[in-house]
């Protein structure tokens, strides 16, 4: 045996502990996702025997009896529109502000950008109380439209972030083309940077989506009507619920129903997810 | 079999369940910056007779320093943000800051629970902002660093 032929098997041997490694990683990530969905085919007696079993037959009535009883179906339809509504609202108010912010130098543009940039720290439940008793006195509590609309303003700073970065990796001369043959600058904003900036956007859209699907404090501060509640509250709701009914099964058919739509998106637009971040997204 | 009950472990408990569910998203994260490092730099490592282990110190990990900072300084962040609802959740500390929203939502027209509920959650507030805050600046200074680099 020569040396080559030794150090070929030294980096076999050393790709397959990194092989293992990740397996074992991998494996305890993916486990409670696993065992939630192992339990929610699970009848209840099959559950309270023993959590950690195979299920015998798969109970897919579960899935029906969790829709039906904790009226998963306008919940739903609650987050969907709550998503719509605040995706849209911080698209068309974070493209025009990163464009700004990073290709024209005012006074004070530095600074908006900072203050912006440390914004990324104002989390919901700091500002509950002040927000609560603002949005009191606007008489706006229980509103979807103004939730909606908070929810987005919240996400402005990571979205400028994310978005400017990226901005600023976008080469000038194709505004400078389009200004020289007579763009003004919202044309060059709509017809050149829009376009251009199409995976950052689409980056901050499945970021935040995502973030909006999952929100729950302020959900659950805002709204009051039982009609109006989004998934995350309608679950916690739920697991109350079930807490005494005893309906385990039901409650993880119900978590798995809420996780499809966030996989969904994440396997639609993990190409593009990743081409947006990498060109320049998070590099600050 | 009651971890979350044992104040020694409880905080393991919840420092598990954050990691758990913050490690996809930073995984995307530092997936994207590898992705890219342009290749010609590690080729030319493995000319030079760099193993796998120097590539990842020598090269990989000075090349991702930035984005280590970003991610830090953010998971930092959504870390306080999410371990109030973690907590709230997971342990029976918090049911009473929910019970706490929730008489906040239905008592605050003026009524006397108000003036009992606000001066806790002040305080606990008083606690996070400056927290926050101190966050920012670090935040501002790498954000200023990098600019003067790039």
């Amino acid at each position: 045996m020569n040396s080559n032929q030794q150090s070929l098997i030294k980096i076999n041997i050393i790709n397959w502990i990194t092989r293992l490694f990740l397996i074992v990683a991998t494996i305890v990530l993916l486990y409670p996702f696993v065992w939630n969905l192992l339990a929610s085919f699970k009848s209840n007696t099959e559950f309270l025997t023993d959590p950690f079993s195979f299920p015998q037959a798969l109970h897919l009535d579960n899935y029906v009896r969790a829709f039906q009883k904790s009226k998963m179906g306008s919940y739903f339809l609650n987050s969907i529109f709550l998503v719509v509504l605040s995706t849209a609202i911080l698209v068309i108010f974070v493209v025009p502000i990163a464009y700004v912010l990073t290709r024209f130098k005012f006074w004070g543009s530095k600074m908006i950008l900072n203050i912006y940039m440390a914004c990324i720290f104002l989390q919901a439940s700091y500002i509950m109380v002040p927000l609560f008793i603002q949005v009191n006195s606007f008489g706006m509590l229980d509103n979807r439209g103004m939730l909606g609309l908070i929810y987005a303003v919240l996400q402005f700073p990571f979205a400028i972030f994310v978005l400017s970065g990226f901005l600023r990796s976008v080469p000038r001369d194709y505004e400078e083309a389009a200004k020289i043959d007579g763009c003004g600058n919202t044309g060059v904003l709509v017809r050149i940077i829009a376009p251009l900036a199409k995976p950052g956007i689409v980056t901050v859209c499945m970021l935040a989506a995502m973030g909006f699907w999952n929100e729950y404090p302020l959900a659950l501060v805002l709204i009051q009507t039982d009609s109006k509640k989004t998934l995350p509250v309608g679950l916690a709701n739920l697991f109350e619920v079930q807490r005494y009914a005893t309906d385990w099964s039901a409650l993880f058919a119900a978590l798995i129903l809420v996780l499809i739509p966030t996989i969904l998106l994440y396997v639609v637009g993990q190409k593009q997810l990743l081409q947006g971040i990498s060109a320049g997204g998070i590099k600050g | 079999m009651t971890w979350l009950g044992d104040s020694r472990t409880a905080l393991w408990c919840v420092a598990v369940t954050l990691i758990w569910q913050a490690v996809g998203y930073y995984m995307v994260m530092y997936i994207a910056a590898i992705d890219g490092i342009s290749a010609d730099v590690f080729e030319s490592a493995t000319i030079d007779g760099a193993g796998y282990f120097r590539k990842l110190v020598s090269i990989t990990i000075p090349l991702l320093k930035e984005i280590i900072g970003i991610t830090f300084v953010l998971s930092l962040a959504g870390t306080i943000n999410l371990s109030f609802i973690v907590v709230t959740i997971m342990t029976g500390v918090g049911r009473q800051v929910v019970l706490l929203y929730c008489s906040i939502t239905c008592t605050l027209k003026g009524s006397k629970m108000r003036i009992l509920v606000m001066p806790w959650l002040s305080q606990s507030l008083r606690l996070r902002l400056p927290l926050s805050f101190l966050f920012c600046l670090d935040y501002l200074q790498i954000e200023q660093k990098g600019r003067g680099e790039g």
